[in-house]
């Protein structure tokens, strides 16, 4: 299999996490099958597409309605009998109306985030960017959560102390820029050890964030420049952004995996390529065995 | 059409040199630029600054700053506005940031449009050059307006237009960019794009189009919701301008040059001619690059043609 997610793939084998997916889109289905080749879920196909998963012999669940599916999904999930959740075929405002229901959803005392995880040129590591779905203005304490997610799941999939850039538009405070003085309180809160091993630093501007060159020209000097592990973005918008431009115009495959919630749940990204997709599987089950952060 | 940088140097060559105004060049990496840039001609340079500081930049890189017209000026705000007053009374083609922070450029320009009730809306444009698409991509407002809002949008898409006019592109497509996912309420941006939507369509942003995409995916997908692999994605259906939603993120897509396979050069539009501002962590070939697109922008701005 030729694919930088090669090594995250090979640690989530044998994991069997039970993958609970409403209305499985019909392209997703080889993808499933081959993730459970693997051993690296085992699928519940719930409503939809029933012969398909039959024949292979997976477990389904027949529910009448799209809602139906949905539901039933987010029961197995709480009662423990399925592990990870697949967006499928629900549109997307029900999926995540459902599962941040408070009472019939998936949220922990954790604020949600989604995480992307790809491979930038001549990095043999991946990189995180995250939040990239669903803060479009986090508070400081939306941020600690989201490098906290964050970090969990640097750990999931096999790293340690990562290096985290809190972006920002440059890097001096300017208070008239929220995301500088995010960037510089967070920055601190690490320094003070309040991350643990992780490493903070910010503000920093993404050239001097991701390239060598750039934080030398500009004379910042830090263990994260030009080498950060995790990319913390101000707000939803930029993260999305950020990745789908790495993935249209640097051709780079993309995973991702929705984190803060009591189970991984994996979205339907559209610039997610089935290659995305089954790495996103892989993620969300090595997500699933270390990365819930249950206090 | 003018689509690649190459073409922008060959053109600039061809130019007569033009006047240019240097804010304070204080880096031994953008003073090569412009000493380069005037040994090919481009540019003629005046120097505005403190002449201590410039004197030991030139001497470690053998540059005779002396030959040049000199303005002896310690306070930065003031250079800034010197030079960019000498652009706009026409003493001056264009302006070039040295080492001076762009907040004070910036504050300069909106200054002097002010002066001549232009009612333009000081924005950065930044242009890629990609690989396998003979055109620019403008990327905008990646440096001044932190949060823009619609006014901001309209007039920076203006800007953008009349860039691309000059460069020979008489209709360019606009995609303007949201994180909208169809999850919650509708973000600023992407209520923005609607309106912008409906005003081209009026003919209200002057000639152009404003696609109904609101994000990459939306583009390149030919399968609604799905990337089927990434061999398929055609480069050809990127915009001619990517008006981005804020700040925080047009200030990371713009400078993905670091690790894409792209080349970036910005520049800053005014009524009176090209102001560049390059990037504290720019090369020098970079900054030549943003020289030889100033003086092109200046040619053609001062012969009114828009081919």
């Amino acid at each position: 299999m030729k694919t930088p997610f090669k090594g995250i793939i090979e640690k989530s084998r044998g994991m069997n996490k039970r993958l609970a997916i409403p209305m499985c889109a019909k392209e997703d289905i080889e993808i499933i099958d081959k993730a459970a080749q693997l051993g690296i879920i085992h699928p519940v196909f719930i409503g939809g597409n029933e012969p398909v998963s039959m024949k292979a012999g997976y477990d389904y669940i027949n529910t009448g309605s799209k809602e139906g599916a949905a539901s039933k999904a987010l029961e197995l999930l709480r009662s423990n009998r399925a592990d990870i959740l697949m967006q499928g075929g629900i549109e997307v405002n029900s999926f995540m109306n459902a599962i941040l229901d408070s009472k019939t959803g998936l949220k922990s005392s954790f604020h949600s985030s989604h995480a992307c995880v790809l491979f930038l040129p001549g990095r043999k590591t991946p990189v995180i960017i995250t939040d990239t779905f669903i803060h479009e203005h986090p508070s400081l304490i939306e941020k600690q959560m989201i490098i906290e997610s964050a970090i969990r799941l640097w750990q999931a999939i096999g790293f340690k102390k990562p290096r985290i850039a809190a972006l920002a538009v440059l890097e001096y405070v300017n208070p008239r820029i929220h995301s500088t003085v995010d960037s510089a309180v967070l920055s601190k809160m690490s320094e003070r050890g309040q991350f643990k091993d992780a490493l903070v630093e910010g503000p920093l501007d993404i050239d001097c964030a991701i390239s060598k060159t750039a934080a030398k020209r500009k004379g910042v000097k830090n263990p994260v420049a030009g080498n950060a592990d995790i990319y913390l973005v101000h707000d939803a918008e930029s993260g999305y952004l950020f990745a789908e431009h790495l993935v249209f115009i640097g051709r780079l495959t993309c995973s991702g995996v929705l984190l803060g919630l009591a189970n991984p749940v994996i979205l339907n990204m559209p610039f997610f390529t089935s290659e995305g997709r089954m790495a996103s599987l892989a993620i969300a089950a090595l997500v699933a065995e270390n990365g819930i952060i249950n206090e | 059409m003018t689509g690649n940088l190459d073409q922008i140097h060959e053109i600039a060559s061809g130019c007569s040199s033009k006047s240019l105004a240097v804010l304070a060049p204080e880096d031994a990496e953008f003073l090569l630029a412009v000493k380069e840039s005037w040994e090919k001609g481009y540019i003629t340079p005046l120097i505005i600054g403190n002449m201590d500081k410039i004197k030991r930049v030139s001497d470690s890189i053998g540059f005779n700053y002396k030959d040049f017209e000199l303005i002896e000026e310690n306070d930065r705000q003031a250079v800034s506005n010197k030079g960019m007053s000498m652009l706009f009374s026409g003493r001056v083609d264009m302006v070039s940031k040295g080492q001076i922070p762009t907040a004070y450029v910036y504050k300069s320009v909106i200054r002097e449009e002010a002066r001549i009730s232009s009612g333009m809306t000081v924005c950065v444009l930044t242009m890629w050059e990609i690989p396998g698409l003979n055109r620019f991509v403008i990327f905008t407002d990646v440096g001044v307006n932190i949060r823009p809002d619609l006014k901001a949008k309209i007039n920076t898409i203006k800007n953008a237009v009349f860039l691309l006019g000059l460069l020979g592109n008489d209709y360019p497509s606009i995609c303007a960019l949201s994180g909208y996912q169809g999850f919650g309420i509708p973000s600023q941006s992407y209520k923005d794009a609607l309106i912008l939507m409906e005003l081209a369509d009026k003919g209200e942003l002057g000639k152009c189009r404003v696609l109904k995409e609101t994000n990459l995916s939306a583009i390149f997908n030919q399968n609604p919701g799905r990337l089927e692999t990434l061999d398929s994605i055609d480069i050809s259906r990127l915009p001619d301008i990517i008006l981005v939603p804020g700040l925080d993120a047009g200030n990371i897509i713009c400078k993905l040059d670091f690790i894409l396979n792209v080349t970036r050069r910005s520049i800053v539009v005014t009524s009176r001619g090209p102001v560049i501002v390059p990037s504290r962590a720019d090369t020098k070939d970079s900054i030549i690059g943003e020289m030889a697109m100033g003086v092109v922008v200046s040619e053609r701005m001062k012969k009114g043609t828009l081919k």
